[in-house]
């Protein structure tokens, strides 16, 4: 027996499998591999047209922003609600509240990426916009969100 | 007239040290393409999807394929983008609409049954089937050896994984899925 045969190997645990071996299931159009290359060579062209200054913003650490976005919302959500629910139920809205937003501050600066990344261009000329729009759009969705936990810890329905 | 056939030292070699390191790239992504495209095919399914992953594997490839030393050799390196791109792609997938697993697995089913991009042989899609229920790294394993015939040893070196463990986790997968088809 040749070591390593696959065939073999199928022959003594999986007889059926064996015998299925050699189809391809899956298709792809007329010339596709001919004409990847030059696709690839496009995308490649078009991502190193990219102004420096958006080249250095898509450099920056996701977890770095989805970081900073978390204190913010963190430091945002202690104004928000210093002076209403927390002094009510401290001990209980402190531990989730913060843990809450977080796991919500990585989630929505991911969502953020994957909503927009493949349209950065067409939505914003400015890498300077890229920032404020995310940051605006964090805090929305952070206001939004901010409201369950914070029914939840103090009671409310 | 046949291309000629270049080793990966020679073709990096070429990418790094020559003048044009556009050419040795072209012939590194006509060497790779089919192979690379292949192995993303079959864990995500969709055309479309896995034609977005391979060019984002070979433009990533390119950007990193300047620092990189060979230690690992070009072949399994790029499995190995490959692999994290797709895996990566179906974390996404599911992190994105909140669904667990078996919801995404569902949906590339449908992708399967639809007949688009797939053959009308019906033992063929319940294989596809079969392969999808398993867990997304088991499903990797077994791939890359049913499908590519790949030695262990090489795939140890992809996976970072023992080939032991990689045994293992291929009998088990071949044992599931020979069960799936007799149950269904």
């Amino acid at each position: 027996m040749k070591k390593d045969d696959l065939h073999e190997e199928l022959r003594g645990i999986a007889p059926e499998l064996q015998k299925l071996k050699g189809d391809n299931p899956f298709s792809v159009p007329e010339g596709y591999f001919e004409n990847l290359p030059h696709q690839i060579q496009q995308k490649r062209a078009a991502t190193q047209k990219r102004p420096l200054g958006q080249g250095a913003y898509w450099g920056i650490p996701r977890m770095a922003l989805a970081g900073v976005t978390a204190l913010m919302l963190i430091v945002a959500g202690y104004f928000y609600i210093s002076n209403s629910y927390l002094q009510q139920n401290d001990f209980a809205a402190n531990y989730y509240f913060e843990d809450y937003l977080g796991w919500n501050a990585e989630f929505q600066s991911g969502y953020f990426y994957d909503m927009y990344a493949d349209d950065m261009e067409t939505f914003f000329s400015d890498p300077q916009e890229i920032d404020e729009e995310l940051l605006e759009y964090i805090m929305d969705y952070g206001d939004y969100y901010l409201e369950s936990p914070l029914a939840i810890v103090a009671g409310l329905e | 007239m046949g291309m000629k056939e270049y080793s990966d030292e020679q073709l990096l070699e070429m990418f790094q040290h020559s003048d044009n390191p556009n050419y040795a790239y072209n012939l590194i992504v006509r060497k790779y393409q089919e192979r690379i495209y292949w192995h993303v095919r079959r864990l995500v399914i969709d055309h479309e999807d896995a034609n977005d992953l391979v060019q984002e594997v070979f433009i990533k490839a390119w950007k990193a394929m300047g620092n990189f030393r060979g230690d690992s050799g070009l072949f399994t390196w790029f499995y190995r983008i490959a692999t994290n791109e797709a895996l990566s792609f179906l974390e996404k997938k599911k992190r994105r609409f909140f669904i667990p697993w078996h919801d995404v697995e569902h949906a590339l089913g449908e992708k399967i049954t639809s007949e688009n991009g797939f053959t009308k042989n019906e033992i063929q899609k319940k294989l596809q089937l079969a392969i999808l229920s398993l867990p997304q790294k088991q499903r990797v394993v077994f791939n890359l050896r049913y499908f590519e015939e790949m030695k262990y040893e090489e795939m140890s070196r992809i996976l970072d994984t023992s080939q032991g463990a990689l045994k293992a986790s291929f009998h088990h997968a071949s044992k599931k899925i020979e069960e799936y088809l007799k149950n269904n």
